[in-house]
């Protein structure tokens, strides 16, 4: 069982890999350092991006958690004030 | 009538005073002109301070058009305004050939009662706690109808198709119960049988000589192609083009403001959004997922006298059946 820290990272790695395949012990392990520095979600963030760009035999939380600024989600916004497609995203 | 028109008023004054100037058409035209710059008392505004933004006021003698895809909000639209301007005074004919007359008064009941008209018109009073208090307001508010104030400020013709002869003896009705504003929810339920080529403009200029004759606004909610929505599952929520209304040129010629309904977006950023983008677009998820719940654009698609407004846009929230503009 993971700690409740861990539970957006857990989500995040779940809805990818599937039920039961969260590294509880290695996640708590390894991104220990980043607890307390940074809000839970925002690590759950940081690995969603981590995950999504990086192939699954290269997966390292380790690393993450090293190069953890380097997977900040990109927040270009897409849609203008009045909700339309902002002219390059079309 | 505002202060900063006493200088126009005074030069045109002084125009109608020249000499020999009554036995020439110079004064009427000038006349016609001074009715369309000076502000009256029977131009018509939206109750809604971002529509005004966006279009300015309603002049008598002009044909509004009001374009979206199907089951976009035109007649959550048309019957939001027509409930705030009956509330604010203006004279309302209503052509409903999308639904029964009846059901277009009961859907304004609810309004006036704030009560969700789906609720009304699927008979759920039983599924809500409160819904038999709700019944009850509902039933009053149509009792109003019947009466002065309401009865006197809005007209619902049964017509469930229209052409040109239809639409100038609903207008012909409308002008004789002084209506300032003819709305037909919509133009596009055609009573042309097999002959529908050519009877989209023939609309167009009906509703058009019908403002003009009976110098009122007429408003007329008009469908899209849905060609135009082909292939993209979220193009039919994106503002519509003038070249997609039906009747297409004729339609966008004769009218004098065009605007357009569409369904904003959620605030999406970066590879997540883009992510959600695609998925939409592959059919994975719906729509709806990336769409503000209760929420509608506005855009002034064409704007005949206020060129700088064509592309202004508003967002409207939608507050059990009334629309609202977002704060």
């Amino acid at each position: 069982m993971s700690s409740s820290w861990l539970a957006d990272a857990a989500y995040v790695w779940e809805s990818r890999f599937g039920a039961g395949t969260f590294p509880h012990g290695q996640a708590g392990k390894h991104l220990k350092p980043l607890h307390g520095r940074y809000a839970n979600d925002q690590i759950a963030r940081h690995l969603a991006v981590y995950l999504d760009k990086t192939p699954v035999p290269w997966i390292n939380l380790s690393k993450f958690a090293s190069t953890f600024m380097h997977w900040t989600p990109d927040t270009t916004p897409l849609v203008d004030d009045d909700g339309l497609l902002i002219a390059d995203v079309r | 009538m505002s202060d900063e028109n006493a200088d126009v008023r005074d030069v045109l004054d002084a125009l109608d005073a020249l000499p020999g100037g009554q036995g020439l058409l110079l004064p009427d035209q000038i006349g016609a002109a001074r009715d369309r710059i000076i502000p009256a008392p029977d131009w018509v505004r939206w109750t809604s301070d971002g529509l005004h933004r966006i279009t300015g006021p309603l002049l008598p003698g002009e044909l509004w058009l009001v374009a979206a895809q199907s089951g976009i909000g035109k007649t959550t639209f048309t019957l939001s305004a027509i409930h705030d301007w009956v509330q604010a005074g203006v004279k309302v004919c209503l052509v409903p050939t999308e639904l029964e007359d009846w059901e277009a008064r009961r859907a304004l009941a609810c309004l006036a009662a704030g009560v969700d008209p789906g609720i009304a018109a699927a008979n759920e009073w039983s599924e809500h706690a409160d819904g038999m208090t709700w019944m009850r307001k509902v039933d009053t508010a149509l009792r109003l109808q019947a009466q002065p104030p309401y009865s006197d400020h809005l007209l619902v013709l049964p017509y469930r198709e229209v052409n040109a002869t239809v639409i100038a003896e609903a207008a012909a009705i409308a002008a004789d119960f002084g209506a300032q504003v003819f709305i037909v929810d919509h133009m596009d339920h055609l009573d042309y049988g097999k002959n529908v080529f050519g009877a989209s403009g023939k609309i167009a200029r009906a509703g058009k000589a019908a403002a003009e004759e009976h110098a009122m606004t007429v408003v007329g909610m008009k469908q899209i192609h849905n060609d135009a929505a082909r292939g993209d599952p979220l193009a039919r929520y994106f503002p519509p083009k003038l070249h997609q209304l039906q009747g297409g040129a004729l339609m966008g010629q004769n009218a004098s403001v065009v605007m357009g309904l569409y369904r904003p977006l959620l605030p999406l950023v970066g590879d997540e959004g883009r992510k959600k983008l695609k998925a939409v677009r592959a059919h994975l998820i719906e729509p709806t997922e990336v769409l503000q719940w209760g929420v509608l654009g506005v855009v002034t698609v064409k704007h005949r006298r206020v060129g700088r407004l064509e592309g202004q846009r508003a967002l409207l929230t939608l507050d059990n059946g009334k629309l609202r503009d977002r704060t």
